[in-house]
């Protein structure tokens, strides 16, 4: 098996996948607005520090972003893809020992399957690597790796949302020690769990970082509004190509080479692709190894020819299925368009991403792409909004818009065009917008 | 059983209330009963769309429900609805004590059983209704037991299947189980493995039994066909399922990572079992409708799985006895929770709330004058299908209506640039809509549209040309508190 690894099948499995993700990087537009915010919130700490409460979330991965945002486009694409790379190397690692090396190979490109519908340069990939770290820190339990492991989770939190993954895939895994077979180093499991735990409340949101980026994880990532976040929603290729066909193996050949410690952090990551599909890739890089391990226990004749045929056939489907960046983002459009409208302009976007580039601007908006931050009565305005159903009147008229983003072609469209006191100000392909008339 | 019995014994109640005391959950009764009506009365299936629909009249229909629909048709109004509606929830409650028996057979202890038989139960809460795939549902759960079974026995599959597809489309899983099962009996057996045989013969057979009904190979092919359809997605029972259907959050969902963690194993794995699993955790991802079958299905191999794997859920020696406190006391304990159930039911203000547009398709079809009715949810139209003076834009048969038809309804459901175009197109004249929904804002600043009607859920806009007929003055609207 370790020959089969390191033979042409690996090498060539291991090529088309990097090709693939090579090609979504250089293809795949970043998300303008979300850098854009970025990069607003880290000129924000420099200026003024950071932020407390929930406004902070992320503040430390803007922060770290703003050197490759700066360098440009292709640093960017360059990096994230790194980051990828990285990721895919850990999960690689992590299945090895159980599971040779051609089981590690197919565990990368499981992992990457779960990937295809989510790369792109930004600073989502950051938490893919984050999480294959701290699950390969969990596996053995060290003092080091505890040590790493928490503070870690304390860099996490403070650079992203997702950093709660640290403590719920921590608690996990020393739940699944607990319950299962007996094994060492249960108590430093606990302990390390506990810390992470605590590494949540070590951010300048305090206390409310938990509840906040358990909101962000539940809602955040959504890319066609706070309304869809069902995972075929937001993420269709990586859902069937990626998640469904790890789902198959998990069935097939189990998730516990590793006793339910290894099981559970599955069970935890799946729970999160079901309720945000942009979570699928985090599933691809906690599920792929512990499957890839289950399969020494299958007397598969050859692990890598399926595994082979399978990336060469994603490969292929994904890079056609990418989209050609596109000049026209309707974050331009809104910017564009805010600056004719009369002051004090506050927009409202449909989809709450769109509005990431006033933010970063700082112009107002009754939600941005952030979500979390804003608490539930403002998301529960944007929802009545969105969907032009009950309390849109009042809702309109609570959240102080000004000026309206919307999709072009949609009910709510249809709907703007009709209420007397506002106008279309502008177009594009993608959105219209329109702005409040004299009373 | 002797716990899973609690367990079913309050999930009964809920079914038999909601059956009994709910019987308009969706708008597709009225049409199927109408259905059943033309069976009885013309001895003869129809098979294509008639006059009651302006936009498809004579498109190509295969009404697969028409065995429900016949029995719908023959229970009537009154004390006969009440015993069909009574029928269907005994065959959801059937469904749950075969999966409960299914999961003892496979060595699932009590413990396990109650457990995986509750989250059964809720699985099937969110697809429940008087629904002929409700029906199809005992018939699922048999043909699985049927299936796993050693000897010639297993056989009467075939005749499970043939009645399923006389039931509904659904039939077709029959064969896709029982070649799973022979995919997976062939790994843990070897080819020529004893049970490879019979359940090959069984997956060729359950083929050819689907075919034996009124629409021979037909039905599976229309069942294929459906899987690519273009109106899915605007079904609500179609789109994919997530963490906010809560019979998938709190029934499926549970048995799902069960299955996930404890089906597979490296000290006891049935690859029959787990090839079983993928096919229908495959179907409960895809579409929020698949849901109780997944039920069905998982929850007794899931059951076995946590008796294998789980201390707290093995088998003990104690299984087989029974305390004076089990005896009298949780069936007590599980009487009490039944009754308080119903009542709540009864009690319930959703009982007699109009969830399918009921009152607004009444005052569309009640006056002399014909209508052209677009129903902003096409399954509230189902209502209006067979009135005298009323044809509809699309209703809750769907499957029939052509793709551009679809298109059409889209275009105009969705508020799309081109949606008074359509309309004016298929001069529709009568329009029911949700109350404060995007469309009808969109109606309420659209002339020639005026309100016709308007209660605390619904709203019928109508042309002016439409009021003037059905009322005999242009602008008086009914409202109904």
């Amino acid at each position: 098996m370790t020959s089969a690894g390191r033979g042409p099948i690996a090498i060539g499995t291991r090529l088309a996948v990097a090709a693939a993700i090579a090609v979504a990087f250089l293809r795949a537009a970043p998300n303008a607005g979300n850098l854009a915010l970025q990069s607003w919130l880290a000129r924000t700490v420099m200026t003024h520090g950071v932020p407390l409460g929930a406004a902070s979330l992320g503040w430390l991965g803007a922060l770290a972003g703003t050197a490759p945002a700066a360098l440009g486009g292709p640093a960017l694409a360059a990096g994230s893809a790194a980051l990828v790379f990285l990721t895919l190397a850990l999960v690689e690692r992590r299945a090895r020992p159980a599971g040779g090396d051609s089981a590690a190979v197919l565990a990368g490109v499981l992992a990457a399957a779960c990937m295809l519908d989510a790369l792109r340069p930004g600073a989502d990939v950051a938490a893919w690597c984050w999480a294959a770290l701290a699950l390969w820190l969990l596996d053995v339990p060290s003092r080091r790796n505890g040590a790493a492991f928490v503070l870690g989770a304390v860099v996490w939190c403070n650079a992203e949302p997702a950093g709660l993954l640290a403590p719920a895939f921590a608690v996990a895994v020393a739940l699944g020690a607990t319950l299962g077979a007996p094994a060492p180093g249960l108590r430093s499991r606990w302990y390390v769990a506990g810390l992470a735990c605590g590494a949540t409340l070590c951010t300048p949101a305090g206390f409310g970082f938990p509840v906040a980026a358990f909101e962000a994880l539940r809602l955040g990532g959504s890319t066609g509004g706070i309304l869809a976040t069902a995972p075929s929603l937001t993420a269709p290729h990586a859902y069937h190509a990626g998640l469904f066909a790890l789902l198959c193996l998990a069935f097939a050949v189990g998730v516990r080479a590793s006793g339910l410690r290894g099981a559970l952090p599955v069970v935890v990551a799946f729970v999160l692709a079901l309720a945000n599909g942009a979570f699928v890739p985090i599933f691809g890089v906690v599920a792929a190894p512990a499957v890839a391990a289950s399969l020494r226990t299958v007397r598969f004749p050859v692990l890598l020819v399926p595994g082979a045929a399978f990336a060469l056939i994603a490969a292929i489907a994904f890079v056609g299925s990418v989209e050609p960046s596109s000049a026209g983002q309707p974050y331009e459009l809104a910017a564009r368009a805010v600056r004719s409208a009369r002051p004090p302009a506050t927009l409202f976007c449909a989809n709450v991403d769109w509005c990431d580039g006033a933010t970063a601007r700082g112009e107002r908006v009754v939600m941005d792409g952030r979500i979390a931050p804003y608490g539930p009565g403002a998301r529960a305005r944007q929802r009545a909004i969105e969907s032009g159903g009950p309390g849109f009147t009042r809702a309109l008229a609570a959240s102080g818009a000004t000026g309206v983003l919307v999709g072009r072609d949609t009910a709510l469209a249809t709907l703007f065009a009709l209420l007397p006191d506002w106008r279309a100000a502008a177009a594009d392909e993608r959105a219209t917008l329109f702005e409040r008339g004299t009373p | 059983m002797k716990y899973a019995w609690l367990v079913i014994g309050i999930v009964a109640a809920r079914f038999l209330t909601t059956a009994i005391a709910y019987p308009q959950l969706d708008g597709d009764l009225a049409w199927q009963r109408r259905l059943g009506e033309t069976i009885l009365r013309t001895h003869a299936i129809p098979r294509a769309l008639g006059d009651e629909t302006f936009t498809a009249a004579g498109a190509p229909w295969l009404p697969q429900e028409w065995a429900f629909s016949v029995l719908g048709a023959l229970a009537g109004n009154g004390p006969g609805f009440a015993v069909f509606a009574g029928g269907v929830a005994l065959a959801a409650i059937l469904a749950l004590v075969l999966t409960a028996r299914q999961a003892e057979r496979l060595g699932a202890s009590p413990r396990a059983t109650v457990l995986c038989t509750a989250f059964a139960g809720i699985a099937l809460f969110a697809s429940f209704g008087v629904r002929a795939q409700v029906l199809a549902w005992p018939l699922l759960a048999l043909f699985v037991v049927l299936l796993d079974v050693e000897s010639p026995l297993a056989y009467a599959a075939l005749g499970v299947a043939a009645l399923w597809s006389n039931l509904h489309a659904s039939a077709l899983l029959a064969p896709a189980l029982a070649a799973a099962a022979t995919a997976g009996s062939a790994f843990d057996e070897g080819v020529r493995g004893p049970n490879v045989r019979r359940r090959a013969t069984i997956a060729l057979g359950s083929l050819a039994a689907i075919c034996c009904n009124p629409f021979g190979w037909g039905l599976p092919l229309y069942a294929l066909r459906v899987f690519a359809a273009p109106f899915k997605s605007a079904i609500s029972e179609w789109k994919p399922t997530d963490l906010g259907d809560s019979s998938f959050a709190f029934g499926a969902l549970p048995l799902l990572l069960i299955a996930l963690v404890y089906a597979a194993g490296p000290s006891a794995r049935r690859a029959r079992d787990t090839i079983v699993l993928v096919v229908v955790a495959y179907l409960v991802l895809a579409a929020t409708r698949n849901v109780a079958i997944f039920g069905i299905v998982a929850a007794p191999l899931a059951a076995a799985a946590l008796s294998r794997n789980v201390a707290f859920f093995a088998r003990t020696p104690g299984d087989a006895r029974t305390g004076r406190a089990a005896r009298y006391g949780l069936p007590a304990v599980m009487a009490v929770m039944a009754a308080v159930l119903t009542i709540a039911l009864l009690r319930g203000t959703a009982r007699t709330s109009d969830n399918v547009a009921a009152r607004a398709i009444a005052f569309v079809t009640a006056g002399p004058a014909r209508h052209r009715l677009f129903c902003a949810d096409f399954a509230w139209c189902g209502l209006a299908v067979g009135s005298a003076t009323t044809r509809v834009f699309i209703d809750g048969r769907a499957d029939p209506y052509p793709a551009a038809v679809w298109n059409d309804y889209l275009a105009v459901a969705r508020l799309r640039p081109e949606w008074r175009a359509v309309l004016t197109r298929y001069r529709v004249d009568a329009i029911v809509v949700a109350k404060d929904s995007a469309f009808d804002r969109v109606l309420e600043r659209t002339p020639p549209w005026r309100l016709g009607f308007d209660d605390a859920t619904y709203r019928v806009w109508l042309r002016p040309a439409g009021i003037a007929r059905t009322h005999g003055r242009p602008i008086r609207p009914r409202t109904v508190s």
